[in-house]
């Protein structure tokens, strides 16, 4: 097979947009999620529920497959099968517009412009005035319908115990109580929704879906080794499959750039370790993803911005917490005149701690006046006496 | 057929007095050619139907000859007036019609691509399609006419045939017979023809997205693309209004049009001409579209619009992809600058240089990214790219850089079409604007943002099925990524996660100073954003002594050892470019100042200096050490330092008597009554005449505001200056007091004061 043809289909298998086949490691949550569908289509009654977890943990993913799920079911068992509307909150640009487009995706024929209010929505899905199927609401990223007074959300809720409504309401979002945070008011017309939570994936899940995707690939591209050394590290610092898929997706990157250094020179012995991505170019590739640049980034500086750096690491050793800009300006002074460098202006000065504020080591307050505004280190000391210690200028200064 | 677009939306019918006038009914063959002995043909007549990028291949020939022309601004000419600025038909002629040795590239107008199969052509519409992308399939090209779906939609709802007779120029022109330009010059070639350059206009079918409801029957679009032809192609006059002038335009009868839009033919993407207006005046006030009718209104002032002031010079450059435009070092020019001057030409900020020294890896690891992205067979994989660092650093010049390169390989065709958007987090009036530019730049169509967003969202929900150009992948670069982060992230939450649609074919570039933007916002944002990360750290002083050398590699101006110097001193504060370039240039215009007034003293710098046999060439004509040092202490030193010393001579002893007390007490405030004891001490003790009370209040008020003698006001001129910090309130002995810098500015501003020697020993 062509080489770049192969390592094509491998970064299309390894895409986000790519849906696989079939859900791995996941089975428990959709179970619970179908078999609840079921009973609320089988008995024509309304439901709800709400799914939580991690970003990258799979949940709109599940979602897809569930639409296909249940409405082959359906079929298969003699059903109405239902209508679905899956919204995405991010794309409203008001929270009652929600409204309006679960109605216009639930009736495609309508007039697309009209806005439509709760009540309305109320009545399409109400089987005393002409409902004839169930209908499946899926609200994606479901916190962005978060309003001071919480109606929306309230309301929504409400369709799914109204007695002849035939609504199945599924909420999708991070936040595990978001229920119960926002919506203490729901016990009160006993609408309970079962909550689901999609757990970060462990790393044999992370590795098993990932030799998923890959199965599909007429050759192997990844060493498992490298497979299983990027499930590891993936599962140990946040369980996103999507960092899994980038990190992959990376060294993929890392080895094809290598191949074709490497193809210009005609070196065929070597050919046959080259057929995999290895562990190194994982490794690379995490390092690339996980790597924490702050060493890189401070001896980056400026040697001014290093100056007050290493007076802000001297100001926080003593006292470990903020000081406002002047306090630091003062310690920064103090260390120009023992180093014997001619200070900046204090503008300059807070244009310094700006830059440095950019580059995320030192916190930046607000405040009325410069003066005044609350420092402080984001980054560990001994992170700064690291980076510092092997410039002789600073050796002696700190602390 | 095109002339009657029933079901669109029209701008005002208006009665048209010259519908039947005998002009519009012209015989297209050029009535003088004869007369003048010259081939009919006009010899550059050449318009890209295919959209491949356009070289201005007739810049070169004009130079060349530049010498025989004479330039005029109206011409007499088939009993027409034709000036400069104008508006004109343009004729077709047969022969000029299909130039075979010019391949055309016509990209399918059901696929968007280029090549491959077999294409056939309209013979009504000229658009071009693969044999397999038609429904159904052709096998083979069949003989005789050939008409294309679309046309023959647009021909079972037409009533009429479709070739009339006699039609009026408009109706032509539509049809694509005749075409639009507006004349930028005119000249008499050394044979004595009449030539002019025109810039072309496009009819809404021409258009990469064909004709669209939204466009009205006169609606034109104006290109970057100028050619030049002789005058006798011109067929007569037109006028092309902005859309506020053409609702208000009565008399003009039916060869008016209105444009309101440029169209980028390489990106295929829309810019309003009222934007690129206003853009060049950075005003931005207008929040919704509800205020963007005010915004037309506003901007179509006479003298905005695009026909009737020839402002070629600010048309030029702002139209079109001025992103990537690139100012060119004025060559020709230097002859009679000098070498100063072309030092400061070649330092300024606005000159993008040729390339980016010291930016190499940064530039390749860009570059990859975006070939990988338009790889054929990944382009339906949408990516996102994120970079950042601090100002200065050349981020934003690096992937235009890169883009510019991406359009010199498009031209010899390394990689696919694909279409480029560029904006400016500073530019939108608010982060949700965001998807009104988008999907302006993408369709030509201004919505409101909440419109725009979910017409975007089913875009990118599945872009394969739109066909045509708007399939193709498309590039976002959005610049000060981090001005769109809203209260609930939505915008960039949708940004990030279009790309991670199947076929969505969305390239996100964001650019940002703060390292950590994706850690600072919600996690779901950050899963979404990826990995890849560029980060720009801040020059070195290594670097920067390149950058300065490189750009100025034509000149001699500098000392070697001024360059180093200026960029240390940039290096060891922020390692930003772009100051490391002012400072420079304010180097240059000191050492040019020094220069002209040496001219003037003649020899009496050098008597000061000493030194007449040194001061020649280098000292006069290098920009040495000494003006780098003077425009370092110009832009490094701060305002309050100067205004310290340039006090008076009881408001420096407040100074020093504040700096006195603070020293003596520890305390940060003091009252102004210990301040005057401390005062009267310090004058009595070095036999000044101590001032009395009120003298001393109005130099603490001075120091806050103008001088005058009166002691209150003393302080307070000390507090208007924001050199102290005053308590509010009436003025009274006990009001405290604080010095608003460090005490040590003080004690190095006072220390070396000529008139008051004794102050040093008190700021030890």
């Amino acid at each position: 097979m062509d080489f770049s043809a192969h390592i094509l289909a491998a970064k299309t298998a390894l895409h986000l947009s790519a849906v696989p086949e079939a859900i791995l490691c996941r089975s428990e949550q959709i179970d619970r999620i179908i078999k609840f569908s079921k009973d609320c289509l089988l008995e024509r009654r309304p439901g709800s529920l709400y799914v939580c977890g991690c970003p990258g943990t799979g949940k709109s993913l599940a979602m897809e497959k569930l639409k296909g799920l249940l409405s082959q079911w359906a079929v298969e068992a003699g059903i109405l099968p239902p209508d679905v509307a899956s919204v995405n909150c991010t794309t409203l640009t008001d929270a009652t517009q929600i409204y309006s487009r679960i109605y216009h995706s639930l009736q495609p024929g309508a007039d697309d412009d009209r806005s439509v209010g709760y009540q309305q929505l109320k009545k399409l899905l109400s089987f005393n005035r002409g409902a004839k199927k169930m209908q499946l609401l899926i609200i994606d990223e479901m916190d962005y319908l978060i309003t001071r007074e919480q109606t929306v959300l309230y309301e929504l809720f409400q369709l799914s115990v109204l007695k002849d409504s035939s609504c199945i309401l599924i909420g999708i979002a991070n936040a595990i109580d978001l229920t119960e945070r926002f919506l203490p008011r729901l016990r009160t017309f006993s609408c309970n929704p079962e909550v689901i939570t999609f757990p970060a994936y462990t790393k044999d899940q992370i590795f098993a879906v990932l030799l998923q995707r890959l199965s599909s690939l007429s050759v192997a591209t990844f060493h498992p080794a490298a497979l299983e050394l990027c499930a590891r590290r993936v599962s140990a610092a946040s369980g996103d499959m999507r960092k899994a898929l980038y990190a992959c997706r990376t060294a993929l990157d890392l080895f094809e750039a290598e191949n074709k250094s490497k193809s210009t020179e005609p070196e065929a012995t070597c050919l046959q370790r080259d057929q995999f991505v290895q562990v190194d170019h994982m490794a690379r590739a995490l390092a690339k993803v996980f790597r924490s640049p702050v060493i890189e980034t401070i001896q980056a500086l400026p040697k001014h911005s290093q100056m007050v750096l290493c007076s802000a690491a001297n100001l926080f050793r003593k006292r470990k917490r903020d000081a406002p800009l002047g306090e630091l300006n003062k310690q920064y002074l103090g260390f120009c005149k023992t180093t014997g460098m001619r200070p900046v202006s204090s503008q300059e000065f807070s244009g310094i701690c700006q830059l440095i504020a950019d580059q995320g080591l030192l916190g930046l307050g607000t405040a009325r006046e410069d003066r005044l505004r609350k420092t402080k280190l984001q980054v560990d000391h001994d992170d700064v006496v690291f980076a510092l210690q092997g410039v002789r200028f600073f050796r002696n200064s700190l602390l | 057929m095109r002339g009657r677009n029933a079901g669109t939306p029209p701008a005002p019918r208006r009665q048209s007095p010259r519908f039947a006038s005998p002009s519009s009914h012209c015989d297209p063959s050029p009535k003088s050619s004869q007369s003048l002995g010259l081939s009919p043909a006009p010899r550059s007549v050449k318009r890209d139907l295919g959209f491949s990028p356009v070289l201005p291949r007739a810049r070169s020939r004009r130079k060349s000859r530049d010498g025989d022309r004479k330039y005029v601004s109206r011409i007499e000419w088939n009993d027409g007036v034709f000036e400069v600025g104008e508006d004109v038909y343009v004729r077709k002629l047969e022969s000029a019609e299909r130039d075979e040795s010019d391949e055309e590239v016509e990209d399918c107008r059901v696929c968007g691509k280029v090549g491959g199969e077999v294409m056939i052509e309209c013979d009504a519409c000229l658009g071009g399609f693969h044999l397999g992308c038609l429904e159904p399939p052709l096998e083979e090209v069949p003989g005789g006419d050939w008409i294309c779906f679309k046309c023959e939609k647009k021909e079972a709802v037409g009533e009429e045939p479709s070739r009339r007779r006699h039609r009026t120029a408009r109706e032509r022109l539509l049809a694509k017979e005749l075409w639009a330009a507006r004349i930028e010059r005119l000249w008499m070639e050394a044979d004595g023809s009449p030539w002019f350059s025109g810039r072309w206009y496009l009819v809404p079918e021409e258009t990469a997205s064909g004709r669209q409801p939204h466009n009205g029957s006169r609606e034109l679009f104006r290109t970057k693309h100028v050619d030049h032809n002789e005058v006798e192609s011109i067929l007569r006059h037109c006028y092309v209004f902005s859309p506020e002038d053409f609702s208000k335009a009565s008399n003009e009868g039916d060869d008016v049009f209105y444009c309101e839009y440029d169209y980028e033919m390489k990106w295929h993407t829309f810019k309003r001409i009222v934007d690129l207006v206003e853009e060049a005046d950075h005003d931005f006030e207008e929040h919704e579209e509800s205020k963007a009718s005010n915004k037309k209104r506003r901007s179509s002032t006479p003298n905005k619009t695009p026909n009737k002031t020839p402002k070629r010079k600010s048309h030029t450059e702002v139209t079109g992809s001025e992103v990537l435009r690139r100012k060119i070092f004025p060559e020709d020019s230097g002859k009679d600058l000098t070498e100063i001057e072309k030092a400061k030409i070649a330092l300024s900020l606005s000159t993008t240089p040729g390339s980016l020294p010291c930016r190499e890896k940064e530039c390749k690891e860009i570059e990859a990214f975006v070939t990988d992205a338009l790889k054929e067979g990944l382009e339906n994989l949408g990516k996102c790219l994120y970079i950042s660092g601090v100002p200065g650093t050349g981020k934003t010049a690096t992937v235009l850089d890169v883009m510019r390169r991406m359009e010199k390989k498009l031209s010899t065709k390394e990689i696919q079409p694909y279409r480029f958007v560029a904006m400016n987090g500073l530019r939108l009036t608010s982060p949700e604007q965001t998807y009104t530019v988008l999907h302006e730049a993408l369709t030509g169509q201004r919505l409101s943002w909440k419109r725009a967003l979910q017409l975007l969202d089913e875009r990118f929900s599945n872009c394969k099925s739109l066909g045509g150009v708007d399939s193709r992948p498309c590039i976002l670069l959005v610049d000060e990524l981090d001005l769109l982060v809203t209260r609930s992230q939505s915008v960039l939450y949708n940004l990030f996660d279009w790309p991670c649609r199947p076929n969505s074919r969305l390239m996100v570039i964001g650019i940002a100073n703060t390292i950590d933007l994706p850690e600072r916002l919600l996690p779901r944002i950050a899963s979404r954003m990826g990995l890849q990360r560029v980060s720009f750290s801040p020059y070195s002083y290594i670097q920067l002594q390149e950058i300065i050398s490189f750009r100025l590699s034509g000149t001699e101006a500098f000392e070697k050892a001024a360059v180093e110097f200026a960029s240390r001193k940039v290096a060891a504060v922020s390692g930003d470019a772009r100051r490391a370039l002012e400072l420079c240039r304010r180097a240059a215009e000191l050492a040019e100042c020094r220069q002209k007034s040496g001219d003037l003293e003649g020899r009496c710098t050098c008597n000061v200096f000493g030194c007449p046999d040194r001061c020649s060439e280098s000292n006069t004509r290098l920009i040495g050490m000494a003006d780098v040092e003077a425009a370092v202490t110009e832009m490094f030193q701060a305002p309050h330092v100067q205004a310290m010393r340039m006090c008076s001579k009881h408001a420096k002893i407040f100074l020093v008597a504040m700096v006195y007390e603070y020293h003596r007490t520890g305390m940060v405030e003091t009252t102004f009554d210990q301040v005057s004891r401390a005062q009267s001490l310090l004058c009595s003790n070095n036999g000044e005449q101590p001032p009395d009370k009120d003298v001393l209040l109005s130099i603490g008020y001075n120091l806050f505001s103008v001088f005058t003698c009166n002691l209150w006001e003393l302080r307070c001129k000390l507090g208007e200056c924001r050199l102290l910090l005053c308590e509010t309130g009436s003025r009274h002995r006990l009001q405290k007091l604080q010095l608003n810098f460090p005490s040590d500015d003080v004690s190095f501003a006072l220390r070396d004061c000529l008139d008051l020697p004794w102050i040093t020993k008190y700021l030890s």
